[in-house]
């Protein structure tokens, strides 16, 4: 789920991601703008309905109230035979046409009395209708029946030619709806009924009421039938019913069925007239799938029709186009405002996620910088190579080179290289190379690709076809030392960037640091070295007196007893005896002087530091004259203390006899000066398991704390023409052997100087 | 003045000091060796005659140390004084101290002995000297004080008479002392009377 949710969050975040939000705002801003337009397309339906429904209510009352206008003049008809119990043909006719029934009651097109005759009377009620007026009264359809109902009068005559004497039981909707009336008392209304004369109108309808003889009870059915005279029968045209009825301009669409169901069979009316053909009644009614319908019944007569109004939809898209198309522009507007956003959020983004690799590469590459300049244990020649090695990866490039470059000299110093075709100490012509450019810079030089620059004719491509180069030059000291430069002969497809020259330039510095660090370091030694051997000839110089005393004393001695012995033989007083002992003591002498002059070239030798393992007995052993002569020369006396069975050290002796002599020397100087004892007291012991231990202690005035503090600085010196350099040397030959010099006891009668020299099986045991 | 004179030599090489007796010897002088200075003046008679080698650089006294102190002591002992190292500073102290020569090591011992011999003739003067100067300051302390008076002027040059006027004294006064005086100083003439006083005075101040 994490995983699904993060990558959703980097989908989002992701240019795509911001199309697909747009997307899915669109596409919600569609399904809500359709759902508004339904909406709004319900709401208008629902006005239209509401409409038909008014005026269909309308319509349904004002059809209502025309029937019973015509229930009503029936009523009166009933109400006239009950007046006037044989009413006439001519008072029938002038009875219907004073109700001047075309006009006050449109549909009506017949107001008929029909005669309820047995057929028993039946020939009287011809007789007696013949001659009512009707000489060619005939009742048709002929046949013998037991009843008739006969059609005795009907009014107006004219469109109901055919239907005077025309027996309505024949008709099974007209003799149900006439039994139904003389049963009930009251109206009833037939189904459609096809009237003969009226081919066309199946959207006619009789009401019959019912007329009983007059004062016969008509309190039961059995009353009813008996007092039967006949009915007021009223022709009904429903269509022209409803030319009334329907106001004109009306877009309301009405179909009447009998009944309550809505069926071909039934319909009474139809709004287009078009009842005579079965397509057209299909027709109409497969138009209802489009159109608005509101049924609702009425009761009339008996039965029951059913009013189905419909009207057109009129089109609600014109109204809710508004809605539609202006949804749409909102959805599309967020869309796009939501992309460019996200596009916009996206780039910044993808900017930052760019920045932040930007970052971690330049982070990655300066922790390997650093890691490779910073691994202790390893030569600053193998950083160097490291380096270049580093370099050629990250920048791309087949080759690395630091070089060295002197006028028109170009030498290389170190090199990484592929197939080892550059190698370490190689010379060059800088024409021949791009650092020629490189040194000229104060920024770093990059080529990217060189054919088709102006550089192309350049031996550096035309000889050694270079095409991609970077490199910078190499400070040390301020000094162009010459350049760090990495090449490689394929072109490079993408720039070198901001972060490389940065790289690069870092590096730079770092090599440039170390080079500047070894040459001082290398100046320092050779320094070292020379004042190391200054000051040993100095300590010569200073102790030649001594020296030459010493050489001339054995010499004198010789001088004497060659003379002496001369004298003698010369005198003839010489005896053999004596003489060979004289001889001796020459060859004696002789053997003093040269060991003196052995002893003087071995100290003065400036040689390399050679290491042994020997002896601090022998090494002191060796100055001991050295320190007698001195000692004698000052009236000082020299004790030592040499702790018996300590360890050999593993030590240059002549630079430990230097740094010995050196102390001494300085404490003869502290102490020849004064009335009080002279000694002075060398011991050697162990320090620790690893050190061992010498200390040259005087019987001077001591150091004041001020001098201590600052007698192993270099070039303090309490002398008058001292360097001042003695002691700094003395520290730094015993530092050069791992030991340390420190003097202690300040205060008080005398100065003590210590220092501590490696035990030879320390430091093999350590190795 | 009958006692044979000793060469002294004071060094602390001991191979030295024994190389030296041992030429010394050879030419036939006595000599008497001391390792250090101290011992030499603890050991040394200094009515001896002789004279004194001696090394500057030594542990306690140096050579030249050990030579002022013989001046301080009013020893007008001889001193040579030899060196292995020898610088200018140091011999000009030596010679101006009174040093026969200041040599250095190693030296030719013709040259060394030579110097021996110099410094044992000028000691042997110097004694000589010495014990004359005391005989006539013997002589002139047997003077009265007015006949030291006459003798000053005869000696001057003036005459008895204007010595006499001077003094206040007669004349005959003054030729009895002056007779006084050579009898007194054993004066044999009057050139002899002036020569021992020029060279009482020229001693005078000398110890």
């Amino acid at each position: 789920m994490n995983w699904n949710f993060l990558s959703l969050r980097h989908l989002l975040r992701s240019e795509v991601g911001a199309i697909y939000l747009g997307l899915v705002a669109l596409s919600a801003g569609l399904v809500l703008t359709l759902w508004t337009w339904r909406l709004a397309v319900d709401y208008e339906l629902s006005q239209q309905l509401a409409d038909l429904n008014h005026d269909a209510t309308q319509i349904a009352v004002a059809v209502t109230e025309r029937l019973a206008q015509y229930q009503t003049v029936e009523r009166s008809g009933q109400a006239l035979f009950v007046v006037s119990p044989s009413v006439q043909r001519e008072q029938w006719r002038v009875y219907v046409k004073n109700l001047q029934v075309k006009e006050n009651f449109p549909g009506l097109v017949g107001l008929a009395f029909i005669s309820y005759v047995p057929h028993q009377e039946l020939t009287r009620f011809l007789a007696r209708s013949q001659a009512d007026g009707a000489p060619d009264f005939v009742i048709h359809p002929g046949g013998r029946r037991d009843a008739y109902c006969i059609i005795q009068y009907i009014e107006p005559a004219a469109g109901n030619d055919n239907a005077l004497g025309f027996d309505s039981c024949t008709l099974p909707a007209s003799r149900r709806a006439m039994e139904q009336a003389r049963d009930t008392g009251r109206p009833i209304l037939t189904d459609w009924v096809q009237l003969s004369q009226q081919p066309d109108n199946r959207s006619a309808v009789v009401l019959y009421a019912p007329v009983y003889h007059a004062g016969a009870p008509v309190q039961t059915v059995e009353e009813r039938r008996a007092a039967l005279r006949g009915w007021i029968g009223a022709r009904i045209r429903i269509d022209i019913l409803m030319q009334g009825v329907i106001p004109k301009g009306s877009t309301v669409d009405l179909d009447i069925f009998a009944g309550n169901k809505a069926s071909l069979n039934t319909l009474l009316y139809n709004h287009d007239g078009k009842l005579d053909t079965l397509n057209g009644h299909l027709e109409s009614v497969a138009e209802h799938s489009n159109r608005l319908l509101f049924p609702t019944t009425i009761e009339f007569g008996g039965q029951i029709w059913m009013l189905r109004f419909s009207r057109q939809i009129s089109s609600p898209y014109g109204e809710t186009a508004l809605v539609v198309i202006s949804g749409t522009l909102i959805s599309l507007l967020l869309f796009v405002v939501l992309w460019s956003l996200g596009r916009t959020k996206a780039k910044a983004q993808a900017l930052a996620e760019k920045m932040t690799a930007a970052l971690r590469d330049s982070e990655n590459a300066i922790r390997t910088l650093y890691e490779v300049t910073t691994t202790d244990h390893r030569s600053t020649e193998a950083k160097i190579q490291s380096l270049l090695t580093m370099g050629c990866q990250r920048f791309g490039l087949d080759t690395g080179i630091l070089s060295h470059v002197e006028g028109q000299r170009y030498e290389v110093v170190a090199v990484v290289s592929p197939d080892g075709e550059i190698g370490k100490g190689n010379v060059y012509e800088l024409a021949d190379t791009y650092c020629e450019f490189t040194l000229k810079n104060n920024a770093p030089l990059c080529l990217e690709k060189v054919w088709g620059t102006a550089l192309q004719h350049h031996p550096g491509h035309a000889r050694f076809g270079l095409q991609a180069y970077l490199g910078t030059t190499v400070m040390v000291r301020g000094q162009p030392y010459g350049t760090l430069n990495f090449y490689s002969r394929h072109p490079r497809s993408a720039p070198f960037t901001l972060l490389d020259r940065e790289i690069l330039q870092l590096m730079v510095q770092w090599i440039g640091g170390v080079i500047e660090r070894e040459q001082m370091e290398e100046e320092a030694r050779q320094h070292q070295a020379m004042l190391t051997h200054a000051t040993r000839l100095n300590t010569m110089g200073e102790m030649a007196s001594g020296l030459a005393h010493e050489l001339n004393q054995p010499l004198t001695c010789i001088v004497n007893f060659a003379e002496a012995c001369t004298n003698m033989l010369r005198a003839g007083r010489a005896e053999r005896e004596e003489s060979l002992a004289i001889l001796e003591k020459i060859s004696a002498q002789s053997q003093r002087a040269g060991k003196i002059i052995h002893r003087m070239r071995r100290f003065i030798r400036k040689g390399e530091v050679q290491r042994a393992v020997v002896e601090i007995t022998a090494i002191i052993d060796e100055i001991r004259e050295f320190i007698a002569i001195e000692a004698r020369r000052y009236a000082i006396t020299i004790h030592y203390q040499l702790k018996p069975d300590l360890p050999p050290l593993l030590v240059d002796r002549i630079q430990i006899q230097q740094v010995i002599l050196n102390l001494i020397r300085n404490a003869m100087e502290a102490i020849r000066g004064q009335d009080g004892v002279r000694e002075i007291t060398i011991q050697a012991s162990c320090y620790t398991d690893t050190l061992a231990e010498i200390a040259i202690r005087d019987t001077g005035p001591g150091l004041s704390t001020e001098i201590a503090s600052r007698i192993l600085d270099p070039f303090f010196t309490t002398k008058t023409n001292g360097l001042g350099l003695g002691l700094t040397i003395s520290q730094s030959i015993v530092e050069t052997h791992g030991g340390s010099l420190w003097v202690s006891s300040h205060t008080g009668p005398g100065a003590t100087f210590h220092f501590t020299l490696p035990i030879a099986e320390a430091v093999y045991h350590d190795n | 003045m009958t006692t044979e004179p000793v060469v002294f030599v004071v060094d602390d090489d001991p191979d030295v000091c024994e190389s030296l007796s041992l030429l010394l010897k050879s030419v036939g002088l006595k000599t008497q060796t001391f390792a250090n200075a101290h011992s030499f003046l603890d050991g040394y008679p200094p009515e001896r005659a002789g004279c004194l080698v001696v090394d500057v650089r030594m542990p306690g006294m140096s050579g030249l140390e050990l030579q002022q102190t013989l001046i301080q002591q009013d020893i007008c002992l001889p001193v040579i004084v030899i060196t292995a190292h020898g610088d200018v500073p140091m011999a000009i102290r030596a010679m101006k101290a009174g040093a026969i020569d200041f040599i250095e090591k190693p030296y030719s011992s013709q040259t060394l002995l030579e110097q021996v011999h110099k410094a044992l003739t000028k000691d042997a003067e110097a004694r000589r000297v010495q014990s004359q100067r005391k005989a006539v300051a013997a002589r002139l302390a047997l003077l009265t004080s007015r006949e030291y008076e006459v003798l000053e002027r005869a000696v001057a040059g003036q005459y008895n008479k204007v010595i006499a006027a001077e003094l206040g004294i007669s004349l005959p006064t003054v030729e009895a002392r002056r007779k006084r005086i050579m009898e007194k100083l054993q004066a044999k003439s009057f050139a002899d009377l002036v020569r021992i006083l020029a060279s009482h005075k020229a001693n005078k101040g000398k110890p």
